[in-house]
Protein backbone atom coordinates (compact mmCIF):
# COMPACT_ATOMS: atom_id res chain seq x y z
CA UNK A 1 0.00 0.00 0.00
CA UNK A 2 1.56 3.23 -1.00
CA UNK A 3 2.48 5.31 2.04
CA UNK A 4 3.15 9.24 1.68
CA UNK A 5 5.99 11.45 3.84
CA UNK A 6 5.64 15.04 4.44
CA UNK A 7 7.13 17.73 6.46
CA UNK A 8 5.25 19.79 8.32
CA UNK A 9 6.24 21.86 11.70
CA UNK A 10 10.05 20.82 11.40
CA UNK A 11 8.58 17.08 11.88
CA UNK A 12 8.19 14.15 9.78
CA UNK A 13 4.80 13.21 8.63
CA UNK A 14 4.16 9.84 7.09
CA UNK A 15 0.05 9.35 6.07
CA UNK A 16 -1.55 6.68 4.76
CA UNK A 17 -3.12 8.77 2.19
CA UNK A 18 -2.15 11.95 0.30
CA UNK A 19 -1.76 15.71 1.34
CA UNK A 20 -1.12 17.33 -1.25
CA UNK A 21 -1.05 20.56 1.04
CA UNK A 22 2.29 19.85 2.84
CA UNK A 23 5.89 19.64 1.22
CA UNK A 24 6.36 16.26 0.09
CA UNK A 25 9.49 14.36 1.07
CA UNK A 26 11.20 11.51 -0.53
CA UNK A 27 9.48 8.33 0.23
CA UNK A 28 13.31 7.52 2.06
CA UNK A 29 11.49 9.14 4.85
CA UNK A 30 9.09 6.37 5.38
CA UNK A 31 9.66 4.52 8.47
CA UNK A 32 11.65 7.43 10.56
CA UNK A 33 8.49 9.73 10.96
CA UNK A 34 8.03 11.49 13.93
CA UNK A 35 3.72 11.22 13.53
CA UNK A 36 1.92 8.50 11.57
CA UNK A 37 -1.63 9.67 9.96
CA UNK A 38 -3.57 6.72 9.31
CA UNK A 39 -6.94 5.30 8.68
CA UNK A 40 -9.08 3.32 10.21
CA UNK A 41 -11.73 0.91 8.92
CA UNK A 42 -14.36 1.33 11.24
CA UNK A 43 -16.88 4.02 10.31
CA UNK A 44 -17.34 7.21 12.62
CA UNK A 45 -19.42 7.56 15.51
CA UNK A 46 -19.81 11.61 14.12
CA UNK A 47 -23.82 12.46 13.18
CA UNK A 48 -23.71 13.18 9.35
CA UNK A 49 -25.17 16.84 9.77
CA UNK A 50 -22.45 19.66 10.73
CA UNK A 51 -21.54 20.17 14.20
CA UNK A 52 -18.67 22.21 15.49
CA UNK A 53 -15.53 20.11 15.89
CA UNK A 54 -16.08 18.96 19.75
CA UNK A 55 -13.67 16.56 22.27
CA UNK A 56 -15.70 13.63 22.79
CA UNK A 57 -12.96 12.40 25.20
CA UNK A 58 -9.45 13.12 26.68
CA UNK A 59 -6.79 11.41 28.89
CA UNK A 60 -3.34 12.30 29.57
CA UNK A 61 -2.18 11.19 25.60
CA UNK A 62 -5.04 10.63 23.72
CA UNK A 63 -7.87 13.10 22.38
CA UNK A 64 -10.95 11.63 20.20
CA UNK A 65 -12.55 14.28 18.55
CA UNK A 66 -15.66 14.35 16.64
CA UNK A 67 -16.89 16.78 13.46
CA UNK A 68 -20.27 16.43 12.47
CA UNK A 69 -20.87 15.56 8.56
CA UNK A 70 -16.77 14.72 8.36
CA UNK A 71 -15.40 11.98 10.75
CA UNK A 72 -13.25 10.98 14.41
CA UNK A 73 -10.01 11.61 14.86
CA UNK A 74 -8.28 9.63 17.71
CA UNK A 75 -4.70 11.81 18.66
CA UNK A 76 -2.57 9.43 20.45
CA UNK A 77 1.37 10.33 21.95
CA UNK A 78 1.86 13.34 19.94
CA UNK A 79 2.93 11.11 17.39
CA UNK A 80 0.00 9.31 15.51
CA UNK A 81 -3.54 10.28 14.54
CA UNK A 82 -6.23 7.87 13.25
CA UNK A 83 -8.72 9.23 11.18
CA UNK A 84 -12.57 7.44 11.00
CA UNK A 85 -14.62 9.13 8.24
CA UNK A 86 -18.33 9.08 8.23
CA UNK A 87 -19.76 7.57 5.25
CA UNK A 88 -19.11 9.89 1.50
CA UNK A 89 -16.85 11.57 3.45
CA UNK A 90 -15.45 14.49 1.96
CA UNK A 91 -11.88 14.46 1.83
CA UNK A 92 -11.01 18.46 1.49
CA UNK A 93 -12.91 18.73 5.14
CA UNK A 94 -10.76 15.98 6.90
CA UNK A 95 -7.81 17.33 6.00
CA UNK A 96 -8.97 20.58 7.05
CA UNK A 97 -9.52 18.35 10.51
CA UNK A 98 -6.11 17.13 10.49
CA UNK A 99 -4.20 20.21 9.59
CA UNK A 100 -6.41 22.28 12.43
CA UNK A 101 -7.44 20.50 15.43
CA UNK A 102 -6.11 16.79 14.54
CA UNK A 103 -2.54 18.75 14.52
CA UNK A 104 -3.32 21.54 16.96
CA UNK A 105 -3.67 18.52 19.93
CA UNK A 106 -0.78 16.95 18.43
CA UNK A 107 1.33 19.65 18.66
CA UNK A 108 0.23 20.11 22.23
CA UNK A 109 0.89 16.55 23.13
CA UNK A 110 3.96 17.19 22.40
CA UNK A 111 4.43 19.80 24.96
CA UNK A 112 4.23 22.88 22.40
CA UNK A 113 2.64 26.00 23.18
CA UNK A 114 -0.10 26.09 20.72
CA UNK A 115 -1.74 29.01 20.25
CA UNK A 116 -4.87 29.62 17.85
CA UNK A 117 -3.14 32.27 15.89
CA UNK A 118 -1.55 33.88 12.83
CA UNK A 119 2.20 34.78 12.08
CA UNK A 120 4.09 37.00 10.24
CA UNK A 121 8.28 37.69 10.20
CA UNK A 122 9.60 41.03 10.15
CA UNK A 123 13.34 41.24 10.35
CA UNK A 124 13.13 37.85 12.01
CA UNK A 125 10.82 38.30 14.62
CA UNK A 126 8.14 37.03 14.61
CA UNK A 127 4.37 38.94 15.68
CA UNK A 128 1.34 37.40 16.34
CA UNK A 129 -1.90 37.45 15.97
CA UNK A 130 -4.67 35.89 18.52
CA UNK A 131 -8.45 35.75 18.20
CA UNK A 132 -11.52 34.29 18.13
CA UNK A 133 -12.41 32.63 14.91
CA UNK A 134 -13.52 35.01 12.42
CA UNK A 135 -12.51 37.66 13.58
CA UNK A 136 -9.06 38.42 10.92
CA UNK A 137 -6.23 36.70 11.68
CA UNK A 138 -5.81 35.06 8.19
CA UNK A 139 -6.19 38.70 7.15
CA UNK A 140 -3.63 40.03 8.52
CA UNK A 141 -0.80 37.68 8.23
CA UNK A 142 -1.89 38.35 4.31
CA UNK A 143 -1.80 41.86 4.42
CA UNK A 144 1.75 41.44 6.03
CA UNK A 145 2.74 39.11 3.08
CA UNK A 146 1.62 41.67 0.96
CA UNK A 147 4.01 43.77 2.25
CA UNK A 148 6.69 41.38 1.89
CA UNK A 149 6.91 40.30 5.24
CA UNK A 150 7.81 36.05 5.62
CA UNK A 151 4.60 33.77 5.95
CA UNK A 152 4.53 31.84 9.49
CA UNK A 153 1.32 30.63 10.22
CA UNK A 154 -2.29 31.48 9.38
CA UNK A 155 -3.94 29.04 12.15
CA UNK A 156 -1.64 27.88 14.78
CA UNK A 157 1.17 29.69 16.38
CA UNK A 158 3.58 26.73 17.63
CA UNK A 159 5.91 27.68 20.13
CA UNK A 160 8.62 26.06 22.07
CA UNK A 161 11.20 27.86 24.55
CA UNK A 162 14.79 27.97 23.99
CA UNK A 163 17.29 27.47 26.30
CA UNK A 164 17.52 30.79 27.56
CA UNK A 165 13.34 30.45 27.82
CA UNK A 166 12.57 32.78 24.88
CA UNK A 167 9.57 31.99 22.63
CA UNK A 168 10.54 30.52 19.11
CA UNK A 169 7.69 30.28 16.69
CA UNK A 170 7.96 27.33 14.44
CA UNK A 171 6.96 27.93 11.34
CA UNK A 172 3.90 26.27 9.83
CA UNK A 173 2.89 24.82 6.12
CA UNK A 174 3.26 26.99 2.98
CA UNK A 175 -0.09 27.59 2.82
CA UNK A 176 -3.02 30.10 4.07
CA UNK A 177 -6.95 29.84 3.50
CA UNK A 178 -8.57 33.30 2.87
CA UNK A 179 -11.70 34.69 2.37
CA UNK A 180 -12.60 35.15 -1.18
CA UNK A 181 -11.97 39.18 -0.48
CA UNK A 182 -8.68 38.82 1.21
CA UNK A 183 -7.71 36.31 -1.75
CA UNK A 184 -8.22 39.14 -3.88
CA UNK A 185 -6.24 41.96 -1.77
CA UNK A 186 -3.24 38.76 -1.87
CA UNK A 187 -3.32 38.45 -5.06
CA UNK A 188 -5.07 35.39 -5.94
CA UNK A 189 -7.25 34.30 -8.71
CA UNK A 190 -10.87 33.14 -7.49
CA UNK A 191 -11.06 31.41 -10.86
CA UNK A 192 -8.44 29.18 -10.69
CA UNK A 193 -7.78 28.94 -6.05
CA UNK A 194 -9.44 25.57 -5.04
CA UNK A 195 -11.54 26.25 -1.78
CA UNK A 196 -10.90 24.73 1.13
CA UNK A 197 -14.05 22.71 0.74
CA UNK A 198 -16.40 22.47 -1.67
CA UNK A 199 -19.60 25.23 -1.06
CA UNK A 200 -17.62 27.36 1.69
CA UNK A 201 -16.43 30.75 -0.15
CA UNK A 202 -12.87 30.22 1.47
CA UNK A 203 -9.56 29.21 -0.65
CA UNK A 204 -6.16 27.81 -0.32
CA UNK A 205 -3.65 30.07 -1.21
CA UNK A 206 -0.40 29.34 -1.80
CA UNK A 207 2.65 31.60 0.00
CA UNK A 208 5.92 32.55 -1.50
CA UNK A 209 7.62 33.90 1.17
CA UNK A 210 8.36 30.90 3.77
CA UNK A 211 10.59 31.15 7.01
CA UNK A 212 12.21 27.89 7.47
CA UNK A 213 13.49 27.60 11.04
CA UNK A 214 12.14 29.09 13.75
CA UNK A 215 11.99 32.61 14.56
CA UNK A 216 11.85 34.29 17.96
CA UNK A 217 8.35 35.88 19.04
CA UNK A 218 8.71 39.35 19.39
CA UNK A 219 5.02 40.31 19.83
CA UNK A 220 1.25 39.47 20.33
CA UNK A 221 -1.27 41.49 19.36
CA UNK A 222 -4.91 40.74 20.87
CA UNK A 223 -7.77 41.14 17.80
CA UNK A 224 -10.57 41.82 19.57
CA UNK A 225 -11.83 45.51 19.39
CA UNK A 226 -13.00 47.83 16.81
CA UNK A 227 -12.30 51.65 16.41
CA UNK A 228 -10.00 53.66 15.09
CA UNK A 229 -6.92 52.30 14.97
CA UNK A 230 -4.05 52.22 17.82
CA UNK A 231 -2.07 49.85 19.45
CA UNK A 232 -3.18 49.56 23.60
CA UNK A 233 -0.34 48.34 26.16
CA UNK A 234 -1.73 45.28 28.48
CA UNK A 235 -1.16 44.82 32.14
CA UNK A 236 0.96 41.96 32.73
CA UNK A 237 -1.92 39.52 34.57
CA UNK A 238 -4.34 41.36 31.44
CA UNK A 239 -1.61 39.73 28.88
CA UNK A 240 -2.01 36.21 30.17
CA UNK A 241 -5.72 36.16 30.74
CA UNK A 242 -5.83 37.84 26.61
CA UNK A 243 -3.63 34.59 26.19
CA UNK A 244 -5.32 31.49 27.66
CA UNK A 245 -8.46 31.61 25.58
CA UNK A 246 -6.41 31.04 22.79
CA UNK A 247 -4.40 28.40 23.35
CA UNK A 248 -5.50 25.51 20.92
CA UNK A 249 -6.95 23.28 23.04
CA UNK A 250 -8.95 25.85 25.04
CA UNK A 251 -11.78 25.38 21.95
CA UNK A 252 -12.46 22.34 23.67
CA UNK A 253 -13.14 23.97 26.82
CA UNK A 254 -11.35 22.56 29.61
CA UNK A 255 -11.46 19.35 28.49
CA UNK A 256 -8.44 18.71 27.10
CA UNK A 257 -6.05 20.98 29.17
CA UNK A 258 -7.22 19.74 31.80
CA UNK A 259 -6.14 15.80 30.92
CA UNK A 260 -2.92 16.90 29.45
CA UNK A 261 -0.35 18.59 31.87
CA UNK A 262 -2.40 21.97 32.65
CA UNK A 263 0.74 22.68 35.62
CA UNK A 264 2.84 22.64 32.35
CA UNK A 265 0.32 24.51 30.05
CA UNK A 266 0.31 26.66 32.77
CA UNK A 267 3.85 27.74 33.16
CA UNK A 268 3.97 28.21 29.09
CA UNK A 269 1.89 30.51 29.18
CA UNK A 270 3.06 32.31 31.98
CA UNK A 271 6.12 32.41 30.44
CA UNK A 272 5.14 33.69 27.11
CA UNK A 273 2.96 36.45 28.42
CA UNK A 274 6.14 37.85 30.39
CA UNK A 275 8.86 37.25 27.50
CA UNK A 276 7.11 38.44 24.41
CA UNK A 277 5.03 41.95 24.66
CA UNK A 278 1.26 40.92 24.69
CA UNK A 279 -0.57 44.25 23.03
CA UNK A 280 -4.20 45.08 21.64
CA UNK A 281 -4.76 46.43 18.21
CA UNK A 282 -7.79 47.79 17.79
CA UNK A 283 -8.81 48.32 14.19
CA UNK A 284 -11.51 49.20 11.61
CA UNK A 285 -12.44 45.64 10.14
CA UNK A 286 -12.02 46.95 6.41
CA UNK A 287 -9.92 45.69 3.89
CA UNK A 288 -8.66 48.84 2.27
CA UNK A 289 -7.28 49.74 5.93
CA UNK A 290 -4.51 47.17 6.23
CA UNK A 291 -1.94 49.06 4.69
CA UNK A 292 -2.47 51.42 7.45
CA UNK A 293 -2.11 48.79 9.93
CA UNK A 294 0.93 47.06 8.86
CA UNK A 295 2.76 50.69 8.88
CA UNK A 296 1.15 50.70 12.74
CA UNK A 297 2.57 47.45 13.76
CA UNK A 298 6.26 48.36 11.65
CA UNK A 299 6.18 51.14 13.72
CA UNK A 300 5.11 49.70 16.89
CA UNK A 301 8.12 46.94 16.58
CA UNK A 302 10.48 49.60 15.77
CA UNK A 303 9.53 52.26 18.41
CA UNK A 304 10.51 48.53 20.79
CA UNK A 305 13.95 48.31 21.71
CA UNK A 306 13.34 46.25 24.88
CA UNK A 307 13.07 42.62 23.07
CA UNK A 308 16.46 41.49 21.58
CA UNK B 1 -11.94 19.38 60.37
CA UNK B 2 -12.45 22.37 62.33
CA UNK B 3 -14.12 24.87 59.47
CA UNK B 4 -14.48 27.55 62.06
CA UNK B 5 -11.97 30.34 61.49
CA UNK B 6 -10.30 31.77 64.34
CA UNK B 7 -7.01 33.40 65.01
CA UNK B 8 -5.10 30.68 65.80
CA UNK B 9 -6.22 28.27 62.89
CA UNK B 10 -3.30 27.47 60.93
CA UNK B 11 -3.46 27.69 57.29
CA UNK B 12 -1.65 27.34 53.87
CA UNK B 13 -1.76 27.38 50.37
CA UNK B 14 -3.14 24.48 48.97
CA UNK B 15 -0.71 22.00 47.41
CA UNK B 16 -3.20 21.45 43.82
CA UNK B 17 -2.75 24.39 42.10
CA UNK B 18 0.02 26.33 40.18
CA UNK B 19 0.40 29.88 40.83
CA UNK B 20 2.75 32.75 39.24
CA UNK B 21 3.07 36.20 40.06
CA UNK B 22 2.43 39.33 37.74
CA UNK B 23 4.28 42.48 38.26
CA UNK B 24 4.22 45.51 36.71
CA UNK B 25 5.72 49.15 37.74
CA UNK B 26 1.82 50.23 39.09
CA UNK B 27 0.24 46.67 39.61
CA UNK B 28 1.54 43.68 41.05
CA UNK B 29 -0.79 40.56 41.14
CA UNK B 30 -0.95 37.08 41.59
CA UNK B 31 -2.51 34.40 39.02
CA UNK B 32 -3.46 31.02 40.49
CA UNK B 33 -5.30 27.87 38.37
CA UNK B 34 -6.48 25.16 40.44
CA UNK B 35 -5.67 21.52 39.10
CA UNK B 36 -8.29 20.21 40.76
CA UNK B 37 -10.98 22.25 38.05
CA UNK B 38 -9.34 24.34 35.54
CA UNK B 39 -10.34 27.76 37.19
CA UNK B 40 -8.16 30.53 37.03
CA UNK B 41 -7.97 33.18 40.23
CA UNK B 42 -6.48 36.67 40.10
CA UNK B 43 -5.35 38.28 43.85
CA UNK B 44 -4.67 42.13 43.58
CA UNK B 45 -3.12 44.46 45.99
CA UNK B 46 -2.52 43.35 50.00
CA UNK B 47 -4.27 39.99 49.08
CA UNK B 48 -0.94 39.24 47.16
CA UNK B 49 0.34 39.98 50.35
CA UNK B 50 -1.48 37.55 52.15
CA UNK B 51 -0.63 34.82 49.17
CA UNK B 52 3.05 35.34 49.83
CA UNK B 53 2.51 34.61 53.46
CA UNK B 54 0.50 31.45 53.38
CA UNK B 55 3.17 29.96 51.14
CA UNK B 56 4.42 28.37 54.30
CA UNK B 57 2.14 27.81 57.47
CA UNK B 58 1.03 30.58 59.32
CA UNK B 59 -1.53 31.35 61.68
CA UNK B 60 -4.29 33.85 61.46
CA UNK B 61 -2.89 35.97 64.14
CA UNK B 62 0.22 36.23 62.39
CA UNK B 63 -0.98 37.02 59.47
CA UNK B 64 -3.10 40.17 60.64
CA UNK B 65 0.09 41.01 62.64
CA UNK B 66 2.26 40.94 59.79
CA UNK B 67 -0.42 43.28 57.77
CA UNK B 68 -1.04 45.89 60.68
CA UNK B 69 2.62 46.18 60.58
CA UNK B 70 3.12 46.46 57.16
CA UNK B 71 0.01 48.65 55.76
CA UNK B 72 -1.59 51.78 57.18
CA UNK B 73 -4.87 50.34 58.03
CA UNK B 74 -7.51 50.52 61.00
CA UNK B 75 -7.10 47.07 62.96
CA UNK B 76 -10.92 46.08 63.13
CA UNK B 77 -11.59 46.75 59.42
CA UNK B 78 -8.16 44.65 58.63
CA UNK B 79 -9.21 42.09 60.93
CA UNK B 80 -12.69 41.81 59.30
CA UNK B 81 -11.39 42.53 55.26
CA UNK B 82 -8.60 39.33 56.37
CA UNK B 83 -11.41 37.12 57.93
CA UNK B 84 -13.56 37.01 54.82
CA UNK B 85 -11.03 36.80 52.36
CA UNK B 86 -9.43 33.81 53.93
CA UNK B 87 -12.99 32.59 53.93
CA UNK B 88 -13.15 32.94 50.44
CA UNK B 89 -9.63 31.56 49.76
CA UNK B 90 -10.61 28.19 51.43
CA UNK B 91 -13.68 28.18 49.78
CA UNK B 92 -12.38 28.10 46.81
CA UNK B 93 -10.02 25.19 47.69
CA UNK B 94 -7.07 27.68 47.29
CA UNK B 95 -6.21 27.73 50.93
CA UNK B 96 -6.72 25.02 53.61
CA UNK B 97 -6.32 24.45 57.39
CA UNK B 98 -3.27 22.91 58.44
CA UNK B 99 -3.47 20.13 61.30
CA UNK B 100 -5.98 22.50 63.49
CA UNK B 101 -6.17 21.76 67.07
Amino acid sequence: MDRFCYSAYGLILESAFPLPELAELPAAGIGRADISIENDSQISIASDKPTPIECRDAALNWVHLVWGGVGDLFIENGNRILVRSVLKSDKDAIRLFIFGAGLGVLLHQRGLLVLHGSGVALNNQVIGFIADKGAGKSTMAAAFCQHGHGFISDDLLVVYFDAQDKPMVIPAPPQMRLWLDTLIYAGGRPDSATRVRSGIDKFNFNVDSVAKKPIPLHSLYLLDAEGSPHIEKLFPSEALFSIIPHLYVSRFGTSVFQKTDPAGSFKKLTLLSKQAHVKRLVREQDISQLPNIVNLIEGDLHSDHTIQ
Amino acid sequence: MDNNINKNSLLVASKNLVATGLNSDTAESVVILTLQDGIYYELKGVAVRVWELLQSPQSLQTILDIILSEYEVNAEQCESDLLSLIADLIRRNLVEFVNNN
